[in-house]
């Protein structure tokens, strides 16, 4: 038997209770996969507790019930994330996996259609749901800084930038307050309710790009005009694919509006200042923070510290000298965005230990 | 009279007895003087008014500095102007052109800034259509509409016309309006007029997208570039983003996004292909096309209605279309763009009016 045909998984992704369809291995010292349990029983907490007695930090699924495993996992990652036994980093792994899933499979359905369908909105709300209750976690805080300097992905793009939302916006209920005037008399429920959209449009704002060539997309170099054209296209393309959804006006203008800049100088409207709405306002900063903290195939991933300086912009530096340090391309980012929204921002990556 | 002023001539037909204008009336007096004849607050009475028609008197006359009054004016009334016995079709027909124009180029205008419409701007559409639906749906009103066809294009009579036709079409074809509403033959008298006045809405509103498109490109002469052709084909995108906040329902919203979709899958922005098109969207492709071939443009001559209806219901031939050109200015056939059942609707609903050849 060779190696390949087995993905590693931690024992913690299995809850008791919660009876997985396809076969689970462990692997022997001698290198032997070995049933462990088989497709249809009920793994009950006893049994996990020898697992996890036995200090085994991986068993194994057989790679060709790899979707069985990723669709056990989405159906009970709300009881995974609020499992004692698995690890922050563990349940931040099996987090961005399903949520990368999730907003995939979204892109991808909702491409023949030209818009997002309800099953995907319904399996996008529930992804929100659970990292709402992951997120409010603090420890988990400490994941989300680990994922910062992650390769990019689309997707996982989209997922980090959730994660940031949702935190960030936990820790501001001010910000809360001015995306629905009505946020502080609202019971617990509501206000879940108002946090988990933000999450859908954090989710969903560049759904947009499903319709932009991937050669456009993942060009080796600078775009030219058309292409660029193409490119500033997505987020209209993002909003006019929640037509017929019940997604509330907030998350649309979110989605069609966060590439919009403070300074007026964004698109594709050319917004300026309190016009563009505030999701979309913190979305620009997130996004644009996410994209320079992580690899691209044309770029390597920016430190955070750095990052965050560049988007306020060095006081000291007067516009004409240069730094080599620093390209003209990022000085220009200083009135993109909202200032006060930016030093919240700020102080909300400051609770992160971020690394220099 | 110390002064030279400048007045505008209008309709004694327009002035809605016991409706107070805020504007003074003036008529010209075999002299050739200008003499005031209704004062701002006075009262016009029916009498008076029988009087001047009596009197033959064809115009009357309003100080030129005084004509944001009277535009709002017949705006406000336009209900009761369009209602009014004693106003000629084609006066009926010249008021509404013009109010639905100013409404447009409002709505079109100051949502430039903001990028959006705003719900005030969308009330006023509302209000200007639900004003004009009994006249548009009138038998007598095709006549000046079919005057209408040919005339140059601009913008915001395109759009008058387009509703127009898609009123009067509408009006002519209720399975289409069953098709667009499941429940219409439930509805009453006010839901129905809800529901024409939402198509309305779609279609005076469906190229508002186009205020982000540069009017050198719009009026371009010559073929576009590949950079000017995605530009264009930007606008239903951002006439859907202008309808945010508003009270507009989806299926208006999927009409304006849609209406450049082409019934074979070559439309833009998205590709759809025939029935994942709305209904309202396919409408509007097939008035659009007709009403933009049938004007001139400041590229090209004005086609007579029976050629453009030639080229829409022709299947394409040997001339291929260039990627980079809007179909209806290659004039080419066009067939393929269109849902073939709601096309012969629509040819057989122009047979009704007469067009010249």
């Amino acid at each position: 038997m060779s190696d390949e045909r087995y993905m590693a998984i931690p024992p913690s992704a299995i809850v008791p209770g919660a009876m997985p369809e396809f076969q689970i291995y462990f692997r022997s010292p001698q290198g032997q996969y070995t049933l462990w349990a088989a497709e249809g029983h009920k793994v009950n907490s006893k049994q996990l507790a020898k697992l996890t007695e036995s200090s085994l930090k991986e068993v194994y699924v057989d790679l060709d019930e790899q979707f069985k495993y990723e669709e056990y996992l989405e159906a009970n990652l709300g009881k995974i994330l609020d499992n004692p036994a698995a690890s922050v980093d563990q349940k931040a792994a099996i987090f961005t996996k399903i949520s990368t899933n999730v907003v995939k499979n979204t892109f991808e359905t909702s491409f023949g259609a030209g818009s997002v369908g309800p099953n995907s909105l319904r399996r996008i709300e529930n992804l929100v749901k659970n990292a709402i209750l992951f997120l409010t976690e603090t420890k988990s805080l400490k994941a989300l800084a680990d994922m910062i300097g992650h390769d990019y992905q689309t997707y996982e793009h989209a997922t980090k930038v959730l994660w940031f939302s949702v935190g960030f916006l936990t820790d501001n209920p001010s910000v809360l307050e001015i995306i629905e005037p009505n946020y502080s008399s609202f019971n617990e429920n509501e206000k879940k309710d108002v946090l988990h959209q933000c999450g859908v449009a954090a989710l969903l704002h560049d759904v947009g790009k499903v319709f932009i060539p991937v050669e456009i997309l993942n060009k080796n170099g600078p775009l030219n005009e058309v292409e660029w054209e193409i490119m500033k296209r997505h987020p209209l393309t993002g909003l006019a694919m929640f037509v017929g959804t019940d997604v509330p006006d907030f998350v649309r203008k979110a989605t069609m509006q966060h590439h919009e800049d403070f300074n007026g100088r964004g698109y594709p409207m050319g917004l300026l200042g309190l016009n563009i709405s505030i999701l979309a306002r913190v979305l620009r900063i997130i996004d644009a923070f996410e994209a320079m903290t992580s690899r691209r195939p044309y770029k390597e991933a920016m430190p955070p510290m750095k990052a965050l300086k560049i988007m306020i912009g060095n006081p000291a530096h007067k516009s004409g000298e240069s730094d080599p340090d620093t390209e003209d391309r990022d000085r220009g980012m200083i009135s993109c965005f909202d200032d006060d929204l930016l030093r919240k921002f700020i102080l909300f990556m400051g609770k992160m230990k971020l690394e220099e | 009279m110390s002064k030279e002023k400048k007045y505008m001539s209008i309709s004694p037909e327009v002035i809605i007895p016991g409706v107070m204008p805020k504007f003074k009336i003036f008529f010209l007096a075999p002299q050739g003087d200008f003499v005031l004849w209704a004062l701002e607050g006075n009262r016009v009475t029916v009498q008076q008014l029988a009087k001047l028609t009596k009197s033959g008197v064809q115009e009357v006359f309003v100080d030129l500095t005084e004509r944001f009054k009277y535009e709002e004016y017949i705006e406000i009334h336009l209900g009761k102007i369009l209602e009014n016995p004693v106003c000629s079709i084609e006066q009926k027909a010249d008021i509404f052109s013009k109010v639905s124009t100013y409404v447009v180029k409002a709505a079109f205008e100051t949502s430039f800034g903001s990028g959006s419409l705003g719900p005030a701007l969308v009330e006023r559409t509302r209000r200007m259509i639900k004003n004009a639906l009994v006249f548009l749906t009138e038998t007598k009103a095709l006549e000046p509409l079919a005057q209408m066809v040919g005339h140059d294009y601009t913008t915001y009579e395109h759009a008058t016309k387009v509703l127009w036709f898609l009123i009067a079409f509408l009006k002519d074809n209720p399975a289409i309006l069953e098709n667009i509403e499941p429940n219409y033959k439930d509805l009453t008298e006010i839901q129905i007029t809800d529901l024409l006045t939402h198509c309305g809405v779609a279609a005076l509103l469906h190229d508002v997208g186009k205020v982000f498109v540069p009017s050198d490109i719009l009026n371009k002469p010559g073929p576009l570039t590949e950079l000017e052709w995605e530009i264009v084909k930007r606008h239903p995108l951002s006439g859907l983003a202008m309808f945010i906040g508003t009270e507009i329902p989806e299926f208006v919203k999927k009409a304006a996004l849609q209406h450049h979709e082409d019934f074979n899958g070559s439309g833009y922005p998205f590709g759809l292909r025939g029935l994942d098109i709305s209904i309202l969207a396919r409408v509007l492709r097939i008035i659009d096309t007709f009403d933009a071939m049938t004007s001139r443009r400041p590229y090209k001559e004005a086609l007579p209605p029976k050629k453009v209806m030639d080229i829409m219901i022709r299947t394409p031939g040997k001339n291929t279309r260039k990627a980079s050109q809007p179909a209806e200015d290659q004039d080419l056939t066009m067939k393929e763009c269109f849902d073939e059942e709601l096309l012969k609707g629509f040819i057989v609903f122009l047979g009704k009016l007469n067009l010249n050849e």
